[in-house]
């Protein structure tokens, strides 16, 4: 019978309050850039301009389409050595995370976009509103609804996703875990505490998102 | 300026859609306070024409003119030409569909072209909605959402967002053909009332009765081409054309 020792384990509990630390921070900020560059090629994507449509698209596919470990170790050790530069886990890890999350925003965001009757389009021109005031106005508001359970669900896995800065010793929660292990020797407290850290950051995530989904449903 | 000039001028007007050619050629000229009627087979362009009339679809030739003034396919006026966003101001649609807003109560429906186009305050702009809404019998729907409306109700919503912008010509494009047959008699009365003061309307239908109500002249389109033009008593009791007489025989059955 295994001998459970959580004691020995609790008393590197600030270390694992690090990790969660930077686990939200990198969550953070890399959604927030993705948010960003998310709107900016969803836009490109429905531009009129050809070119446009098409680096947005290159882009989507080129991180939709390799694993986010081979983007992450690609960006720390390959592409310094492009550039000629240094550049820190920080850097790449937050710059990955968020280029590669802002792949799957811009699909999220341009199905709530064409999701919208082109009647609602036509209702808005037909009262002299700008292509632009009558997206701000009349298409996005309704296209946030239509978007937001997809877009919570896509950033529940980007919460998950940052476990995998571990490869670039990024001080995330898995990373914190493994130090928290490599001090202690105890794996399966160690590994099951960072478990239940995980959940509890993300049970109540998955719930809004059922919420907001099933009220979505209602108003049909 | 002489009461005789056209509110909207077409001369030579066509649209193609790839290869296929909609209209071929129109003529026409809309006269402040007139009450046009079009009517013709699906197909025969007439929801096309009324759709280039607010730039809704952008003409493939031909010449529009707007007051007198040339209208240019950009959201901006250029130089003496009028833009799509100015033309709309002042031609407003309402559509078979309705296309309200439902994310915006009524009264904000109606209230959001005069206050993000024209710039109204808010309190001026709901003054004239309830006004508008009074008018067309929904004043106790003020903070409804569109999506707890009937269909008859909504078209009448849907009327009052476009006068709301005080249009000079107002584009009805089959507004009664997605409604239950028993709603569509609100919103002709609501159509009638606007005939009776003098509003310019262009109108599609397939109401030939009410055609030859409220109309002051009907078109006959066939084919992408006015087919036949006058008072609605010529064209719907006195047709001349084969075609026409035949359109005609499949409504009064």
């Amino acid at each position: 019978m295994y001998n459970w020792d959580f004691y020995t384990v609790m008393q590197s509990f600030d270390l694992f309050v690090y990790g969660v630390w930077t686990t939200l921070l990198y969550t953070i900020g890399s959604i927030f850039f993705g948010v960003i560059i998310g709107l900016a090629a969803c836009f490109a994507r429905l531009s009129r301009f050809a070119s446009l449509r098409i680096l947005a698209r290159s882009y989507q596919e080129l991180f939709r389409c390799t694993p986010l470990l081979v983007q992450i170790l690609w960006a720390y050790y390959a592409l310094p050595m492009l550039l000629g530069i240094s550049i820190s886990n920080v850097t790449a890890g937050l710059l990955t995370l968020s280029l590669y999350v802002g792949s799957f925003y811009t699909e999220i965001f341009r199905g709530g976009i064409n999701a919208i009757d082109k009647g609602q389009r036509e209702a808005a021109a037909a009262i002299g509103m700008s292509g632009a005031l009558a997206m701000r106005r009349i298409i996005l508001p309704q296209a946030v609804k239509k978007m937001l359970p997809a877009f919570i669900n896509q950033s529940v896995i980007q919460v998950k996703n940052t476990s995998l800065l571990y490869a670039i010793s990024v001080a995330e929660l898995t990373y914190m875990t493994s130090v928290v292990n490599s001090e202690t020797y105890r794996p399966l407290e160690a590994y099951s505490l960072a478990a239940v850290m995980y959940f509890v950051m993300l049970f109540p995530l998955t719930q809004v998102a059922d919420h907001f989904e099933r009220r979505m449903r209602r108003s049909d | 300026m002489t009461q005789t000039q056209p509110a909207i001028s077409v001369r030579g007007l066509t649209k193609n859609f790839g290869t296929l050619e909609v209209l071929k050629g129109i003529d026409l000229d809309l006269m402040p306070g007139e009450v046009l009627g079009l009517i013709g087979p699906s197909g025969s362009g007439k929801s096309t024409l009324i759709r280039c009339l607010n730039m809704m679809e952008t003409p493939s030739g031909g010449q529009f003119l707007f007051n007198g003034r040339e209208v240019t396919a950009k959201f901006r006026d250029v130089g003496n030409k009028i833009g799509m966003g100015n033309l709309r101001r002042n031609v407003g649609m309402v559509f078979q569909h309705f296309n309200l807003f439902p994310h915006l109560r009524v009264l904000d429906n109606i209230t959001e072209g005069p206050r993000t186009v024209l710039k109204q305050p808010r309190a001026e702009a709901e003054a004239y909605a309830i006004d508008l809404l009074a008018q067309v019998g929904l004043e106790d729907k003020a903070s409804a959402y569109p999506a707890h409306l009937s269909g008859g109700q909504k078209q009448r919503v849907a009327i009052a967002r476009a006068l709301a912008m005080k249009p000079e010509v107002l584009l009805l494009d089959e507004v009664t053909s997605a409604l239950d047959p028993e709603l569509v008699g609100e919103v002709l009365a609501v159509i009638r009332r606007l005939a009776d003061r003098g509003m310019t309307m262009v109108l599609v239908t397939h109401e030939m009765g009410f055609a030859a109500d409220i109309a002051s002249r009907v078109i006959f389109m066939e084919q992408g081409v006015i087919a036949e033009t006058g008072s609605p008593e010529d064209i719907l009791r006195n047709p001349k054309s084969e075609r026409l007489r035949g359109f005609l025989s499949r409504f009064h059955g």
